[in-house]
């Protein structure tokens, strides 16, 4: 990816994760007391990631720190090709698609673990 | 590139939908706002809102309060004791009562807080009261003015933003478990210092236990002698006294039993001749020994001659019958013979058995007593001696015992006394933080209030120095641009100042350059004993960590006497030596306030008298002040600057006025009736 695309595509993933924190946030699935300290780490972070793989890890971050950003870290990996659980994608943006959020983090919580562990080679 | 996901898309339509309905609470709001701001393209806007959403963090209070407790129970818990429970449960002045407070306060606002309205008035008078620039002012004010001049700053959003800023910067962090770790560091070497406490009691008990057993073996040590009450020592210089005599009459005491048990041997064996000579009971007495004699006799005769007839008939078979029974008969005699004539004794068996007692008892046993007498003393001798040599070792080895645990227990002693110190300073730093904490949540408002009174005069700064700018941007003249350049960098530090702002979530770093209040005492002071035209001077000159200014016609620095050539140029030394005296007026009243002789100095002074001709020529607004207050035409009257002196006094915000500092209309607005119609013609 050139830097061009790569600078639009760290935008798109900027747009996605501060309209998930909002969605959460309407939601109270994140507090009011929680939701201005994502804020400021996304605004911290979202510009220094120069590669997708650090993109990807920073996704991985926000996910491991508030698991809301979950499902879109598995559609992030699904997109670039690394995730392989298919299934579970189409099931979390259907638990998305039916306001059912708080299925759609644990699916997507699972989905990454199960990545996780398939990267690792199962060892976990 | 990915399309947008339907988690985006669903959280839109979601707000969108929601928008339709009128939004209501503030989560609505700002989610409608965040998501029409990302929509336009503008995320980090939208982020920016979510994270400006968050204005104090109340979990702060929850996070200080879990700190608190510089005692430790039995447990290992902490345990707060009763003064920090009253920093927080104190009904005025509590940590408690001061948050309820101030949350009402976020929630309601000035007017919705009645009960505390007296309260932040009182504070932000005093706070005012504090404040050089304002001083002077609000204590002419009365008590409606002070009222008003109050409400204007707390109902101001301006204070409303330090008090969270100030609450903020109070809640950050939380207390850390130094003083627990003090605790447990002084605790183990206590228990240590306890524990080897308890083994010098041990060892003490001991040792008095032993010099108690000692104290009969006790001699007086310049003479060896047993020492008063010492019995066993005494004894045992008896004993040895006796010792030589002891070790003979033992030697001849068991000599003499010796000899008598020889004597009871040979008398026991005679007594056993004369028992078998006598029979007894199943066993007939001895025959007499002649009547054994003679049949010995004959039945030796007649053994021999059956000897004799075998001999010569040996195969007559009744002969050896004979022979065998006469030969029997000689050896049965024999025995009896010989049996008889071991018994060498005539004496009674009752006569021998007397013989025995009376050596036993006559002899034997008193020998033996005087043995056991003798053999007991030198046997009590040696024990004496034993257990004193036990017990001096043991005294010694208790003592050196002793002086090695008062050695470690001097050493535990110490090192757990400064842990007790080291806990102790801890408890009172944490106390102290407590206290600053419960001081800075009951004085937040004053923060915010004195914050706010800042605002003001850094605004009256920057207006003095905006003017300062639009000054030099106009100036034709590049010497006259290089000392109004100097004046403005005058009383600034020298360098930028860094300084952290913002909640912790939200922190950022500014920077700043304050008013250096040294250098503008230093030029107050040469204004006032060497006056304008030297001041001038100072500021071309530099000094004190400022440049020098460089002379654009020579390219070097000026020289006093080049900077004295400018201000001979009446044009030059008004216009710099002017503005010089109303920057430094300005700065210095703003950031240091003014006394009654400050405005007198003004007034009666010639640079002062310049000042006045010059605002009352160039400021509208200050020629208006004054003939509002001192009358139309005032200043055209003999005696003016004297008047003016008179009355700047009653109304401080006059010298602001004739400074031309906008803070002055402020103030005004809160002094006097007139005043309002001042501002009020602005």
């Amino acid at each position: 990816m050139d830097p061009q695309s790569f600078n639009l595509y760290r935008e798109k993933i900027g747009e996605s994760l501060t309209k998930r924190l909002n969605d959460a946030y309407l939601h109270g699935i994140i507090s009011e007391d929680e939701s201005p300290i994502i804020a400021q780490f996304i605004l911290d972070n979202i510009d220094k990631p120069t590669t997708h793989q650090e993109l990807i890890t920073l996704l991985e971050e926000l996910a491991n720190k508030w698991p809301v950003f979950g499902p879109i870290l598995v559609m992030e990996r699904a997109a670039s090709g690394e995730e392989k659980t298919d299934e579970a994608v189409e099931q979390i943006q259907q638990l998305i698609k039916e306001d059912r959020i708080d299925e759609a983090i644990a699916a997507a919580g699972e989905a990454t673990s199960a990545s996780d562990k398939l990267a690792t080679g199962g060892s976990q | 590139m990915p399309e947008p996901g339907i988690a985006e898309v669903a959280a839109l339509t979601a707000v969108q939908e929601r928008q339709a309905t009128a939004p209501r609470s503030k989560v609505q709001r700002t989610a409608a706002e965040v998501t029409r701001l990302t929509s336009e393209g503008h995320f980090r806007k939208g982020l920016e809102l979510h994270a400006n959403t968050k204005e104090v963090d109340f979990g702060g209070f929850d996070r200080k309060l879990a700190g608190f407790g510089v005692n430790v129970n039995n447990a290992g818990l902490r345990e707060r004791t009763t003064e920090e429970t009253n920093l927080i449960t104190d009904p005025t002045e509590g940590i408690n009562a001061n948050k309820a407070k101030i949350t009402e306060f976020l929630d309601k606002g000035y007017d919705g807080v009645p009960g505390q309205q007296a309260d932040l008035i009182a504070m932000v008078l005093q706070q005012a009261r504090r404040n050089p620039a304002m001083a002077a002012e609000v204590t002419l004010l009365t008590g409606p003015q002070q009222q008003a001049f109050a409400e204007r700053y707390l109902r101001d959003p301006a204070f409303l933003a330090h008090l969270k800023d100030v609450l903020n910067h109070t809640l950050e962090g939380d207390f850390d478990n130094t003083v627990l770790d003090a605790y447990e560091e002084w605790q183990t070497k206590h228990q240590e210092d306890e524990d080897i406490t308890e083994e010098v009691a041990e060892a003490q008990r001991r040792l008095t236990l032993t010099e108690t057993r000692l104290r009969p073996f006790r001699r007086i040590a310049t003479t060896g002698r047993a020492a008063a009450g010492a019995t066993s020592a005494a004894e045992i210089d008896a004993l040895e006294g006796r010792k030589g005599a002891n070790t003979a009459d033992v030697d001849h005491h068991q000599r003499e039993i010796e000899l008598i048990q020889g004597q009871l041997t040979q008398l026991e064996g005679e007594l056993n001749a004369a028992r078998r000579r006598d029979g007894g009971v199943g066993t007939p007495p001895m025959r007499d020994p002649a009547v054994i004699a003679g049949e010995y006799a004959t039945a030796e005769a007649r053994m021999n001659t059956a000897k004799v007839a075998t001999r010569n008939n040996p195969r007559d078979y009744g002969m050896r019958v004979d022979f065998d029974e006469a030969q029997a008969d000689f050896n049965k005699l024999a025995a009896e013979k010989a049996e008889r004539a071991a018994v060498n004794t005539t004496r009674a068996v009752g006569t021998i058995e007397g013989d025995i007692n009376t050596l036993k008892s006559a002899r034997l046993i008193p020998e033996q007593n005087d043995l056991r007498t003798k053999q007991g003393e030198l046997k009590k001798l040696e024990d004496l001696k034993a257990t004193e040599k036990e017990l001096e070792d043991a005294e010694k080895e208790l003592r050196d015992a002793l002086r090695e645990a008062r050695s470690r227990q001097r050493v535990a002693h110490g090192d757990a006394s400064k842990l007790l110190r080291a806990y102790e300073s801890q408890k009172a730093l944490r106390l102290a933080a407590e206290t600053t904490f419960k001081e800075r949540v009951s004085g937040a408002y004053g923060e915010a209030a004195a914050a706010t009174m800042n605002d003001v005069l850094q605004e009256s700064l920057q207006h003095m120095s905006a003017g300062l700018n639009k000054l030099k941007e106009e100036e034709k003249g590049e010497a006259e641009r290089i000392a109004l350049e100097a004046i403005q960098n005058r009383w600034q530090v020298t360098d930028n100042i860094a300084r952290r702002r913002g909640p912790w979530w939200n922190r950022r770093t500014e920077t700043h350059r304050p008013v250096d209040k040294a250098q503008l005492g230093r030029d107050f002071d040469t204004l006032l004993n060497n006056g304008d035209r030297q001041l001038v001077v100072n500021i071309l000159r530099g000094g004190n960590g400022r440049a020098e200014r460089i002379n654009p016609t020579t390219g070097v620095a000026y020289t006093e006497n080049e900077i004295n050539s400018l201000l001979d140029k009446k044009d030059f030394s008004d216009k710099i030596g002017g503005e010089a005296i109303k920057q430094l007026l300005a700065q210095r009243f703003l950031t240091s306030g003014f006394r009654r002789e400050d405005i007198n100095i003004i007034a009666r002074s010639t640079w002062g008298a310049g000042m006045l001709d010059k605002a009352i020529q160039s400021n509208a607004q200050f020629r208006s002040d004054i003939e509002k207050v001192m009358g139309q035409n005032a200043f055209n009257r003999t005696g003016f600057r004297e008047r003016f002196a008179q009355v700047a006094n009653e109304r401080p915000w006059l010298i602001y006025s004739l400074l031309g500092i906008p803070f002055a209309a402020r103030m005004a607005l809160e002094a006097t009736p007139q005043s309002e119609q001042l501002q009020n013609q602005n």
